[in-house]
């Protein structure tokens, strides 16, 4: 690694932000935040070609849209809180259907503290009802929200497709298709997974190579806003129903549509449909209802791995295009490695050895804890092929929503795997409290004893 | 959508007590939206210290140096309050310390605004006693 640690961000230096999603707008809002606090002036753009206020999948980012208690809470002391229209419905319940049968989380804090949002403007082909046009469901984009905030603390966005990166003498020079774009003192690659000129950062050559990922399949199909009340509330529904090929599937509530999340091996259309044709799915649509022949989707790569040296001079990857928490949370992954990014560039500096020492550490904590979060989804994937541990699991988790006063141990666990909310080392420390485990054991025990006891009466 | 459906944390209606003064609390609040006032009572009379609107924060005293609260709150119309509870919040500061760097911010502005109130009291009551010598 150089050894050049005087690159420092002088008074009115100027940063290039490339994307506009929530690491770059997060970015750019600690920056300049910062600056301002010690009494400096950046010149920050923001380079995003997408426009967040139009529907369809183009003009987002697509995911899930779920941002986590924890998210929020840090967001809303931050002074970023999050309201209708950009919460299309705030969340306090998890429900877990499984084969065997399903179970109702409630959150610990007693509060409905998830959001759903839309990382665009929304859906594209929207089959709605008569009833649904006269009362056009409010939304702003989450995203497009981050990006006025981001304006508002003095960053400049550019409605410009950043198409190429080179470095000449060591300073990283960006082009649009018109030509050289104004040199930086600073380039941040907030541009995700799902963009191309990722591949041109790392053709760099600084050492860079983007995270390994699987893709993910999001379809948003509409219901109409009383049926996404009646039937889903406020609660997400996470499928565990052993469907070939899906690793996991949730239903998300959100306006006047839900969302269908779904990760696996080759995920089509079909299995989507298939999906939603499970007896166990379908219970929790309407009777009349009858799956979709079209419906805005997207299949986006998600990330399963970390990148290598995301750093350079002058060069800082940052949320996806770095380290992103496994299958959960992205947007949480964003806002610590750009706040990570942005406190690194403006206190310290823009050399290497300044990421490397002030930044990184902040990617390898999220990279050292998709290990127990790989390990987390593994003992899940386990106990939902397992009938008795699965039913044992179920039992476990009902008696503690029915007796709070036992303490949610087991649906805790369930809870933060699931909703991204807790580190996953700090979730996995936790199952190994010794009265979850007798908890687990007893309720083993009795799904063992039913079943002997329930093929002793057929005999 | 239903009323609440779409909004985070929360409701309370105008005149709620969101907390009592002395009473013990292991949470902050934030306001998502609507105005709270923070009051001391004595008697039948209400001093109204501060009136919180959006985006404020309020309770994290108590969080800081676990002594019963030092205020009641109030709430003036239909508020929405995010609620955090002492451990999640230092679970969230001990991991990133930078996060408290707003409510610092916060706080050292309502220290500099207490300290003038305390400094426009002080003269007016100097005032009053030069007005008033003779009687003094």
């Amino acid at each position: 690694m150089k050894e050049n640690s005087n690159l420092e961000l002088n008074d009115g230096a100027k940063i290039a932000v490339l994307g506009g999603g929530p690491a770059g707008s997060f970015f750019s809002i600690f920056a300049l935040k910062l600056t301002r606090q010690i009494g400096k002036n950046i010149d920050l753009t923001i380079y995003e070609n997408k426009n967040f206020s139009h529907d369809g999948p183009s003009s987002c980012n697509m995911c899930a849209g779920v941002v986590s208690e924890s998210l929020v809470q840090m967001l809303a002391i931050e002074g970023i809180c999050l309201k209708p229209p950009i919460v299309q419905r705030a969340i306090d319940t998890y429900c877990f259907q499984t084969i065997g049968g399903d179970v109702f989380l409630n959150s610990p804090s007693k509060q409905r503290g998830i959001a759903t949002v839309y990382r665009g403007g929304g859906p594209v082909n929207q089959a709605a009802s008569e009833t649904d046009k006269e009362h056009v469901f409010e939304r702003k984009s989450f995203d497009d929200f981050l990006l006025d905030c981001a304006e508002k603390e003095g960053a400049k966005v550019e409605n410009v497709r950043i198409e190429d990166i080179k470095l000449n003498n060591g300073r990283p020079i960006i082009f649009s298709k018109r030509g050289q774009l104004p040199d930086a003192d600073l380039v941040v690659g907030a541009c995700g997974i799902n963009s191309k000129i990722i591949k041109k950062f790392e053709e760099l050559g600084t050492g860079y190579i983007c995270p390994s990922t699987i893709k993910a399949y999001q379809s948003e199909i509409h219901i109409g806003e009383q049926n996404v009340s009646d039937l889903f509330g406020n609660v997400v529904y996470v499928f565990l129903i052993n469907q070939p090929g899906v690793k996991f599937a949730a239903i998300t509530p959100k306006g006047s549509y839900v969302t269908v999340s779904m990760l696996g091996k080759d995920i089509t259309r079909q299995t989507v449909m298939d999906f939603l044709n499970h007896p166990e799915v379908k219970s929790k649509f309407p009777d009349s209802w009858k799956t979709p022949d079209a419906f805005c989707r997207c299949v986006p790569k998600i990330n399963v791995g970390a990148a290598r040296h995301p750093f350079a001079d002058r060069i800082v990857m940052i949320g996806d295009a770095s380290s992103a928490r496994l299958y959960k949370d992205g947007i949480g992954s964003a806002y610590l490695t750009a706040k990570a990014a942005a406190n690194t560039a403006i206190l310290y500096g823009v050399g290497e050895t300044d990421f490397h020492k002030y930044y990184y550490p902040s990617c390898r904590k999220i990279n050292r804890d998709n290990i127990f979060g790989k390990i987390m989804f593994a003992f899940t994937g386990i106990i939902n092929q397992t009938p008795i541990l699965r039913e044992a699991l179920l039992n476990a988790s009902r008696y503690e929503q029915k007796h709070p006063e036992s303490g949610y141990k087991c649906s805790t666990i369930l809870w933060d795997t699931f909703t991204g909310n807790e580190p996953y080392i700090d979730i996995f420390l936790r199952a190994f409290n010794y009265k979850l485990l007798l908890r687990i054991l007893v309720n083993i025990f009795n799904a063992i004893f039913i079943r002997l006891k329930k093929s002793g009466d057929k005999k | 959508m239903k009323d609440g459906e779409g909004s985070l944390g929360r409701d309370y209606k105008d005149g709620d007590i969101i907390f009592e003064e002395n009473s013990i609390g292991k949470e902050m609040y934030i306001i998502l939206t609507g105005k709270v006032k923070v009051i001391k009572e004595k008697g039948d009379v209400e001093t109204i210290l501060a009136t919180l609107e959006e985006g404020d924060f309020f309770g994290e005293m108590s969080l800081f140096d676990n002594n019963p609260r030092s205020a009641s709150v109030k709430a003036l119309g239909n508020v929405k309050l995010l609620e955090i509870n002492q451990k999640n919040f230092l679970k969230k500061i001990s991991r990133d310390p930078s996060l408290a760097f707003r409510m610092l911010e916060k706080m050292s502005q309502r220290i500099r605004k207490t300290d003038e109130k305390i400094l426009n009291c002080t003269v007016e009551i100097k005032d009053f006693i030069e007005d008033h010598q003779e009687f003094v």
